[in-house]
């Protein structure tokens, strides 16, 4: 299985037209694991930490309200780590972004986030609301 | 590409004939450069160890021998001053060890046979360090001797220019003019915001609608002349058009008084003025040159390799040339005025800013001794000239390129193509680059690549919503393939063979309207949006988490600076366990693809050291023998290195030095 160009087309469709997500989930509806976060502690300390500090995505979440989550991912999964673009496995990559997510306070959930069918795509980036 | 080796070391054309000639010449090299300025003794007095970054140590402690007797001698942690990056290379200065530590670039001396910290400089703080942009990424620190007292300059994130007392850390005395900011000592520092010629508040800084500058390397002392580059905001994080150029200024070492600016955008009346229409001269900018700079001594040459202009991956409101972006400039460091260029990409779209420094040799070419000077690059080119007069020493062709299709693009008709060395890494793209371990592997790949332009090098962007209704194009090198900053260049001037470590990678970008991409970005530079932008930095993964391309995914090339021909190349480090255990690749030969990431070097009078990864990920270094490329070492270090190596000799022992993100990691010999 590739990191599908449909994919790819389908975070670049939501990109230009935010809002006209089929499922209504976003970031604060516990879309993660605890145990994803804890595997994408040591990823994130091992492979994006020289780069980005653990405040770098505050503002990146901030600015990118309202996108597709999806979007974040096909960046971070083809272009990442710049020291070996892509060199991770796709669950790692979700890994990782679970962990951003709980070092952003987002909530944890009982379900795994996944990468297959552009689940990720139907989920949208947003404000944190209040716990 | 046809004079690529084909094959891991040693190439097949290395016949024995070929080798009596190449042995011959490395007689008639050897005169030269033995003890470079600022490596003798062991010592290292600039971050490439030498002002021609060379990286090479006449230090022999360490051989082939004994190299599996290294260990682990100390540790620096820098991360007290939240150093994360990795990306200083330190200096070995008449005992200490010097090095920038974290965004605040705090400035440290070290004891180099243990570890400790001596002292430590930190700048205030301003509200232009805050906003400043690539904080944590000091390269390292300049050096002079002035009176006969060891003297450490840095360029601070907010940019300003500080000279310190080697021993005591203390502000230069006599150096610099008082700061109007609480905090500042009251000497030793330059604004050298003062001297660019923009409107600015020294607290404050330039505003972000004028432009932005910064540093993200040391300066370089020559001949009693501080030479200060500088960095922009990365140009694919730019939706605007205006910016500030990154001129080059000159100061006294001794009195830190302004002697020079170049203007990295000439204006009129100024050499290569027409090649900026549209008078974009007026209000763009970058033009940076955030690699650090070498310099020629004994000429009293610097030279500096610039960044393109304002915006990356769309230029279309700076039609022309855009001199002198992307480009290989020797300044004369009494003056400032120019004495030679080359423009390596006309019109730079790509994002193929020179990443690091230019190497500085003396060699022999068809039996004559020639000052040299070799910038390689993203491209996986390795442009050479004599650097006294800019001539390059093997031809460079212009070529016919592609045009862009985004409107109101307009690239140069063609781009200079050197003709040797040979290209050290992938070109272009076609299907014969991709993945081929199985033919459904290699299907795969050409299906992921068809929604792609694909092409020669210089294939330009494409923007989102094309006629071809593709997602973008794809181009080869990407901007962090070939040779880039956590990998820079080694060479042995004994010899004259230098080496360089470079990354298989394309890249995608989504262009789309400037406006999409402004809205994203929290604090833009400039006021008026671009037409087009980058939207996202797409790149493209290969089939069922594998490589994209044929390996090797990363490799070190020699290369013969004598002859210009390849002599050998080998994979960076070990194939990855992910590789060799795919479920799909069971029962197929695997060679070595090499581990995708580049290698930190540094080369001695006895060996090649590099870093890389063992197949399960375990970080080492290894030893290779200079001359031939075959491995004669590996042991097991802490940590994954990056962005540099040195080495030194103090109190009779020779150090490496590895950079291990927050931490420098010394190893030395058993005793």
């Amino acid at each position: 299985m590739n990191l599908s160009v449909r994919q790819i087309l389908a975070a670049l469709l939501l990109l230009g037209s935010a809002g006209a997500l089929a499922d209504p989930r976003t970031i604060n509806d516990g879309i993660y694991t605890d145990e994803q976060a804890k595997a994408g502690e040591k990823l994130y300390a091992q492979h994006c930490l020289t780069c980005h500090d653990k405040k770098y995505f505050r503002p990146v979440l901030k600015v990118w309200d309202g996108q597709p989550l999806g979007i974040l991912y096909t960046i971070m999964s083809a272009s990442m780590p710049e020291s070996n673009p892509g060199a991770l496995p796709r669950k790692e990559y979700v890994e990782i972004l679970a962990y951003i997510l709980s070092l952003n306070r987002y909530p944890s959930g009982d379900s795994e986030l996944g990468y297959e069918d552009g689940v990720l795509d139907n989920i949208s980036i947003a404000s944190r609301t209040a716990n | 590409m046809t004079n690529r080796c084909a094959t891991p070391m040693p190439c097949r054309w290395r016949t024995l004939f070929s080798g009596l000639l190449w042995v011959t010449g490395l007689a008639l090299a050897a005169t030269a450069a033995a003890d470079a300025p600022g490596t003798k003794d062991g010592q290292w007095h600039y971050l490439g160890g030498d002002s021609g970054h060379t990286r090479y140590s006449p230090a022999n402690q360490i051989n082939a021998e004994n190299f599996a007797d290294l260990e682990e001698a100390w540790v620096w942690d820098g991360a007290s001053f939240q150093a994360q990056s990795g990306r200083s290379t330190p200096s070995y200065i008449n005992g200490k060890l010097y090095t920038v530590a974290g965004p605040r670039r705090h400035v440290v001396a070290i004891d180099p046979a243990n570890g400790e910290t001596l002292w430590s400089y930190r700048e205030p703080n301003t509200r232009r360090w805050e906003y400043s942009m690539r904080q944590d990424y000091g390269k390292g620190v300049g050096y002079a001797s002035i009176d006969g007292r060891d003297v450490i300059y840095i360029i601070s994130p907010a940019f300003f220019l500080t000279a310190l007392d080697a021993e005591s850390g203390a502000p230069l005395e006599g150096f610099g003019k008082p700061v109007p900011i609480a905090g500042f000592p009251k000497t030793g520092v330059v604004d050298l915001l003062a001297d660019l010629g923009h409107e600015y508040e020294p607290y404050e800084g330039i505003t972000l609608e004028t432009g932005y500058i910064t540093s993200s390397s040391p300066p370089i002392v020559v001949n009693g002349v501080v030479v200060v580059g500088n960095s922009a905001e990365q140009g694919y994080n730019q939706s605007r058009i205006e910016n500030i150029p990154g001129d080059i200024l000159g100061y006294d070492a001794k009195t830190g008084e302004f002697l020079w600016k170049f203007n990295v955008i000439p204006g009129p009346g100024e050499f290569g003025h027409e090649t900026w229409e549209n008078d974009a001269w007026k209000w763009t900018g970058d033009i940076s040159s955030w690699a650090p700079l070498s310099a020629d001594q004994e000429r009293g040459i610097v030279y500096v390799p610039t960044n393109g202009a304002t915006l990356d991956f769309y230029g279309g409101f700076r039609p022309g040339d855009n001199l002198f972006s992307t480009s290989l400039i020797a300044l004369d460091v009494k003056t400032g005025k120019r004495v030679w260029h080359y423009q390596l990409v006309r019109h730079d779209i790509w994002n193929y800013d020179t990443p690091t420094a230019p190497i500085l040799l003396d060699v022999t070419v068809n039996g004559k001794e020639v000052p040299i000077v070799v910038q390689a690059t993203k491209q996986s080119f390795l442009y050479t000239f004599n650097r006294e007069t800019g001539k390059p020493i093997w031809p460079i062709e212009d070529r016919p390129v592609p045009a862009s299709k985004i409107p109101g693009e307009k690239l140069s008709e063609t781009q200079p193509f050197p003709t040797r060395p040979a290209p050290f890494d992938i070109q272009g793209l076609t299907h014969d680059d991709l993945i081929d371990f199985t033919p459904e592997l290699r299907q795969a790949a050409i299906d992921i690549v068809s929604e792609y332009e694909i092409g020669p090098l210089y294939n330009p962007p494409l923007h989102r919503d094309n006629e071809q209704g593709l997602i973008g194009a794809l181009w080869c090198p990407g901007d962090i393939g070939g040779v880039n900053i956590d990998a820079p260049p080694v060479a042995d001037p004994i010899s004259g063979i230098l080496y360089v470590s470079s990354r298989k990678h394309c890249s995608t970008r989504i262009m789309a309207p400037g406006s999409e991409r402004d809205r994203l970005i929290e604090e833009p530079t400039g006021t008026t949006i671009a037409d087009y932008a980058v939207l996202s930095g797409f790149g493209v993964r290969g089939p069922d988490d594998l490589n994209m391309f044929k390996p090797p995914y990363s490799r070190i090339t020699a290369v013969d600076m004598n002859t210009g021909e390849h002599l050998w190349w080998i994979p960076v480090g070990e194939t990855p366990e992910r590789v060799l255990n795919h479920p799909q690749l069971k029962d197929i030969d695997i060679p070595n693809t090499g581990t995708g990431r580049a290698a930190p070097m540094v080369v001695t009078s006895t060996l090649l050291m590099y870093a890389g990864d063992a197949s399960d990920g375990t970080p080492h270094l290894y030893a290779v023998d200079k001359v031939s490329g075959k491995q004669s070492g590996a042991v097991e270090v802490p940590a994954t290195s990056s962005y540099g190596m040195m080495t030194y000799l103090h109190g009779g022992k020779q150090y490496v030095i590895l950079q291990t993100g927050s931490k420098l990691t010394a190893l030395a010999l058993v005793e």
